[in-house]
């Protein structure tokens, strides 16, 4: 197969990976809570992606889905859009200079776009008035459990990375 | 080679990234209602959330009747007393609503809410924030909904109202969102306040009577009802009240209510899409 028809058969089934989340998390996800909140998948499924593909095509990645995931209406709104393309870039980045690429890497860097993603829109939100400083007890909690599906979002983007592998 | 980190490119990506979020940001303030773009992103993505939707309804309906079987069990038994005791209600209501007519006729006042149209629609999908409670229903402008409209359940309790409307999909933000501030008075005693949703310090999502009289004087239980407006009708339940106190300024009083729906059971609701403003 083409090299080229190979990574672009790569990128679409990553696009589709991200449309299939966003729709779990707002159809299934979304009504659902556990131990008081919602978990949170898109910026696992940025991590996954990115510490695959690299800090440029992960920034890029994180670029578009940060787009889509803006204009389905999420609360945050633009903010997802930086804050993602910031995500695949530390990570991508991360991953081709300090970290071998696997598992426990994945739910490290799922870690740290959790805490990084859902601390700066916590902080936006209280800052607008919405929720108060004293709700970040929450915080841990959605992001322990947001992590437990990273090793499957992982498996699948390895998955769609053997696909593109040249 | 030690690769770096601020290469042209990633750069350009960022920068490109950072005007995308500013114009996006710029987009959907200054656009009254729904962007275009949201409009597409939402049209593409309706049907698809239908349809998992639909799959994740067949299977919660499988894992209850698998998992929850007992519990279902011993619920309709005590739904059946409940409904011999609703009939008896009945029962005493139908004397009233005689006696009711005959005063409403004797006022020449109109039979109520007989000028409601209502279209009918299933949740697709619920916000995924903690900070935010609205969810996407299935229709759209296509099947003659616009914002502003009334999102009831089947018993005419207030569920939210639409925010934002697609070509096959509209966004309803509930009562318990801090956005949405609905007038509402108590049935029993006329006090009027303005109903909102709020979260106490713990996070605990509540419902809120604001701006209530110092001296109104309000018991538990007693119905809010919302007192009408040009977006929805008067005398459509919204919670019972649970508590009361002086707010923070002390000037004016709160009530904490109970919605009148649970919104997390939620699978279907109606929209008032037509009704007379009195």
């Amino acid at each position: 197969m083409h090299a080229t028809y190979k990574n672009a058969l790569m990128w679409t089934l990553y696009g589709v990976l991200f449309l299939l989340i966003a729709v779990l998390q707002t159809v299934v996800f979304g009504r659902a809570r556990f131990f008081g909140v919602k978990l949170t998948l898109i910026p696992v499924c940025i991590a996954c992606v990115s510490m695959l593909a690299g800090a440029e095509a992960g920034a890029l990645y994180g670029l578009c889905c940060g787009a889509v995931w803006c204009f389905t209406g999420a609360s945050g709104g633009a903010m997802h859009i930086v804050l993602l393309t910031i995500c695949g870039a530390v990570i991508g980045y991360l991953c081709d200079r300090y970290l071998v690429r696997q598992l426990l890497s994945a739910i490290l860097m799922s870690l740290l776009a959790l805490v990084f993603c859902q601390t700066v829109l916590f902080l936006l939100q209280c800052y607008l008035g919405t929720i108060y400083i004293g709700m970040i007890t929450a915080l841990p909690v959605q992001i322990g459990l947001s992590l437990l599906p990273c090793p499957l979002l992982y498996l699948g983007a390895w998955a769609i990375r053997k696909v593109g592998a040249k | 080679m030690k690769k770096k980190f601020w290469t042209g490119r990633l750069k350009t990506i960022l920068i490109v990234a950072l005007v995308i979020a500013i114009c996006a940001a710029v987009t959907l303030a200054i656009t009254n209602g729904t962007s275009a773009i949201e409009n597409v992103v939402g049209t593409i993505l309706s049907p698809i959330r239908a349809g998992v939707a639909s799959i994740d309804r067949l299977a919660e309906r499988y894992y209850n009747y698998m998992f929850r079987y007992e519990t279902l069990e011993a619920k309709n038994a005590e739904m059946e007393k409940q409904i011999l005791a609703m009939q008896e209600d009945i029962r005493d209501a139908e004397q009233l609503q005689r006696e009711n007519e005959w005063l409403k006729a004797l006022l020449k006042l109109s039979e109520e809410h007989e000028d409601y149209k209502f279209l009918t629609s299933y949740i697709i999908s619920w916000d995924s924030s903690d900070y935010k409670s609205a969810f996407t229903i299935g229709k759209g402008t296509n099947a003659g909904l616009e914002e502003g409209m009334c999102a009831v359940t089947e018993n005419g309790q207030v569920v939210g109202l639409v925010t934002k409307v697609g070509a096959n999909w509209a966004t309803i933000t509930t009562i318990m969102d801090s956005s949405l501030e609905i007038s509402a008075s108590v049935a029993s005693s006329g006090y009027t306040g303005v109903v909102q949703g709020t979260f106490l310090e713990d996070g605990t999502e509540i419902l809120r009577m604001n701006y209530l009289l110092t001296d109104a004087i309000v018991k538990n239980n007693d119905q809010v009802v919302t007192t009408g407006s040009t977006l929805y009708p008067r005398g459509l339940l919204l919670g019972y009240i649970t508590n009361a106190s002086l707010d923070e300024t002390g000037v004016a009083k709160y009530a904490t209510l109970e919605p009148s729906c649970d919104l997390s059971q939620l699978e279907q609701i109606a929209i008032i899409t037509e009704y007379n403003v009195q």
